[in-house]
């Protein structure tokens, strides 16, 4: 019981588990009935302030709403999502990823936000811009980004606690040499797993996703250093989707180490990227 | 064989290349024939934007007292009422006859009819210099159309020109000739390459092959062989008639500077003698009406390149050389916030069109630029390098308002007058409105349909805790491994119990004599309540220490006691206890009160012995 309250509590960390809200129930809840506490009340008031904005198609002024929400510290999905379209219409086609992106991880906005992402994309194929991501990539990607590696050492948990129960019921309750074996297995397939997977997790720790917020960005050879145009460098193109070496950046203030998602690595300026 | 010059070809075939009459097609023939082939086929709205209307000249460089013809053609997609043109007065020229020698011809190309007007006036040059001849007029019906201005250059006769005659005092009945428009150009500039074949009146050109491939190095070469058909002229060469019939033409653009060479153009033709003929020059001929082929090469040409004047500051260099008329128009004044409008920047005219780069203006910072589009669309049937190009910057407005796009001059350089033209860019202005109608989902371009999330929401801080500092996560972590160290510790214990008899004799001798001592609770009998008092302590003993269970005496249980380390008091206690066991059977039997005292006695020696054995 104690093992099972445990891992509700864990799940409840999970990042695509933030709020239960369905679609229907906000269709449901009016908007005046939505005076609970202070703390709570402001960002939902700016929020529908912005979105008063959005349909006033003054999305300059929904940004800015939206933004003083983020940085009260507040997060959600559909703040996120919203600010995605808000962007897409200023034509910023590199924020409107980065948003859409941040609230793929609210299960209300998730569906949404993919839909905000392919938009996007579709955008950039118009303007040329798409590159499409190399298979070994996208497996590599995901193991860094994608993995959700706390879920899997949950189930690591999970599976240490079953087996150790069966371990104890093959040796007291019903002592049975394969129960007790089998319990052992199923503990061992859970240290294993919990081994690899915090190993994976330090490693990807090195690594964070960014989206690229300006246009045309030489991705160059080694930082500080200036391409003339006339050597058709690798350009980094507004909502590219990049993969951050954090610690290879470290060592060079202001300049971020990026792979693109079609292999290309390099170098570009601080400034150029949002990190996820 | 490596044919060239179909309409050439065609050309030769028809007129043989000889002394015949003129080809004049009847109209009305044609125009029946067009009229029913239009009425087959699918009706077309015939607007007047389907006319076009194009002068073009077959030299434009010519010498006093030579001829060349205008030659206005108007095409349209179906038959039309078209007037003859309105002939416009010439300087340094004259037209030999008013009349013209008129044609027809329908066509369809890949299931595009069309139908082509031709008018053709002989001029001859008759003073020396560059002149230029004004837009002809033409009614097509009932409305009214005009071709662009031609340049010609007129040389004084005798002059050591581009033509070979001034140099040359015998000639050979038939030789080509390399003919260039400009000899000191400047790096960029249009050089018109003409391949000319010469032959006398007496020589009939079936057909002819280009036997080596031409390399220009140092120039950017374009082949302007799809203008229309060259059609050979007369000509008198120091008193001997000739015929000279472009083969072949491209416009050069010579991309360094310096002394460029132009290497020699070799064909093969295939030539009839079709009349009294008798040269030294032609060795070629067996007799009389024989074909022969023929090779023929022109004279290699070596051109100096200069380098254009310094260029003035206060414009912006798109590279352009020639005669260009630049104009930038909006695709829209008036946009809707958040669509794009284009800036399109048209360069027409004659010259290095394909050299020509982009245009770069600023623009407000409430626009954002996106990748500029570039057409290029050539007047193929244009004797030189000519058409138009265009740039087109898109615009995509992120604020409303009005913003103006600033004035902007561009520098074009004329290589006939030889000088810098301004082309002066008037400042645009847009407007940018919000759509009152819109509604707030994105259904524009790129079939987009997002629409915002409104109402409550569920609000998280921005900054989440760490898994790994929760007391969940850690309880998750050590509960598995406390029970498993407890699981682990029981079954060891079990385990010994099991297989170790002295261990499980020793753990159960506690139990053993508590069960024995409670087990007295449903017996009367005094001596046997002594008895099992008796044995629950010696059995307990043996148990503990490993004994035999029969077979000893109180002695030899005191004795182990002793050896053990146990109080001696406590052993003295434990000799008294079982003395009076073993004695009460010889005994009256004791009070229930000394019994039960006994019990207890018993009961405490056990739990006693337990913390000292």
């Amino acid at each position: 019981m104690l093992v099972l309250l445990a891992v509700f509590q864990l799940l409840r960390l999970l990042p695509a588990v933030h709020a239960p809200h369905s679609g229907v129930a906000l269709l449901l809840i009016p908007d005046a009935a939505m005076a609970q506490s202070a703390d709570e009340s402001r960002p939902q008031a700016l929020f529908n302030r912005g979105n008063y904005m959005m349909e006033e198609q003054n999305y300059d002024e929904a940004v800015s709403i939206f933004r003083q929400i983020e940085q009260n510290g507040h997060a959600s999905g559909p703040l996120f999502y919203n600010m995605g379209i808000s962007y897409l219409y200023l034509d910023s086609l590199g924020l409107a990823s980065y948003y859409f992106h941040k609230s793929k991880s609210y299960r209300e906005s998730a569906s949404r936000a993919h839909e905000g992402i392919a938009a996007t994309e579709r955008m950039m194929r118009t303007r040329g811009t798409f590159i499409p991501q190399l298979p070994w990539y996208a497996f590599y990607d995901w193991f860094l980004f994608r993995m959700n590696h706390l879920a899997w050492v949950v189930w690591g948990l999970v599976f240490i606690n079953i087996g150790v129960l069966v371990i104890l019921a093959g040796w007291l309750w019903r002592p049975d040499r394969r129960i007790a074996i089998a319990g052992m297995v199923v503990t061992a397939v859970g240290i294993v797993q919990i081994v690899v997977v915090i190993s994976l997790a330090v490693w990807a720790d090195g690594y964070r996703q960014g989206v690229v917020v300006q246009n045309g960005i030489p991705v160059t050879p080694a930082p500080d250093l200036v391409v003339d145009e006339d050597l058709s460098p690798d350009l980094a193109y507004e909502a590219y989707t990049v993969t951050l070496d954090i610690r290879l950046s470290s060592q060079h203030e202001g300049w971020v180490h990026v792979r693109l998602r079609n292999g290309i690595s390099g170098w570009i300026p601080d400034s150029a990227v949002r990190k996820l | 064989m490596n044919m060239m010059h179909l309409d050439f070809l065609a050309f030769c075939r028809r007129s043989r290349f000889g002394p015949s009459p003129r080809v004049t097609l009847p109209m009305v023939p044609l125009f029946l024939l067009a009229a029913v082939l239009m009425t087959a086929l699918p009706a077309d709205e015939a607007v007047a934007s389907d006319v076009r209307v194009s002068a073009t000249v077959s030299s434009t460089h010519v010498a006093v007292g030579q001829q060349l013809t205008l030659n206005v053609e108007i095409l349209s997609r179906e038959p039309r009422n078209v007037s003859r043109p309105e002939l416009p007065e010439l300087d340094g020229m004259q037209y030999l006859s008013s009349l013209p020698q008129t044609s027809s011809r329908y066509s369809l190309v890949d299931g595009i009819a069309q139908m082509s007007y031709r008018y053709n006036y002989t001029i001859l040059a008759t003073s020396e210099g560059t002149y230029q001849i004004p837009s002809v007029y033409v009614s097509v019906d009932g409305r009214e159309y005009h071709t662009r201005p031609i340049t010609v250059r007129i040389r004084p006769p005798g002059a050591d020109g581009y033509r070979p005659q001034a140099r040359r005092t015998q000639r050979p009945d038939m030789f080509l000739e390399l003919e260039l428009s400009e000899e000191r150009p400047v790096r960029g500039q249009q050089i018109v390459a003409e391949i000319v074949l010469y032959f006398r009146n007496t020589i009939d050109v079936n057909n002819f092959h280009v036997t080596q491939s031409w390399q220009t190095e140092g120039f950017w070469r374009e082949d302007l062989n799809r203008s229309p058909t060259r059609r050979p002229e007369s000509i008198v060469l120091d008193g001997v008639p000739y015929r000279r019939a472009v083969l072949n033409r491209y416009a050069l653009f010579p991309t360094r500077t310096g002394e460029l060479s132009i290497p020699s153009f070799s064909i093969r033709a295939s030539v009839r003698q079709s009349g009294r003929f008798r040269e030294e020059h032609s060795g070629f001929f067996d007799g009389f009406g024989q074909q022969r082929n023929v090779d023929l090469t022109s004279r290699p040409t070596t051109v100096r390149v200069q380098a254009p004047p310094t260029p003035p500051t206060d414009g912006q260099l798109i590279s352009a050389l020639g005669q260009f008329r630049v104009d930038r128009t909006l695709s829209q004044e008036v946009v809707k916030l958040g669509e794009s409008v284009d800036v399109i920047t048209e360069i027409r005219g004659s010259g290095n069109l394909g050299l020509i780069t982009r245009p770069v203006f600023e623009y407000p910072a409430s626009f954002d630029t996106h990748r500029p589009r570039e057409t290029f669309e050539r007047n193929e049937r244009s004797p030189q390098m000519s058409g138009s190009k265009q740039f087109r910057d898109v615009l995509i407005a992120r604020n409303a308002g009005t913003f103006t796009i600033p004035e902007n001059t561009i520098l074009v350089y004329d290589d006939i007058r030889r000088r810098y033209d301004r082309h002066v860019l008037p400042a645009l202005t847009i407007e940018v409105v919000r759509d009152p109608n819109a509604r707030i989902t994105i259904a524009r371009d790129h079939n987009i349909r997002l629409t915002p999330i409104r109402g409550s929401v569920k609000w998280t801080a921005s900054t989440r805790r760490d898994p790994w500092l929760t007391w969940w996560f850690w309880f998750a972590v050590v509960l598995p491994a406390g029970a498993f160290a407890y699981g682990y510790q029981a079954y060891r214990y079990q385990s010994r119990l099991n297989n170790d008899v002295t261990f499980s004799r020793r753990e159960g001798a506690l139990g053993k004599a508590n069960e024995l001592l409670k087990a007295t609770t449903g017996i009367t009998g005094t001596k046997e309540i002594y008895s099992i008092i008796h044995n629950a302590t010696s059995s307990y003993i043996a148990d503990r220490l490993d004994l035999p269970n029969a077979g000893l005496s109180i002695d030899d249980l005191a004795t182990e006691l002793k050896g053990r380390n146990v109080r001696r008091p406590l052993v003295r206690r434990v000799r008294t206890l079982l003395d009076k066991c073993a004695s009460i059977r010889y005994t009256p039997d004791p009070s229930a009160r000394d019994m039960m005292a006994d019990l207890a006695e018993a009961r405490k020696l056990i739990s006693e012995l337990e913390a000292e054995i």
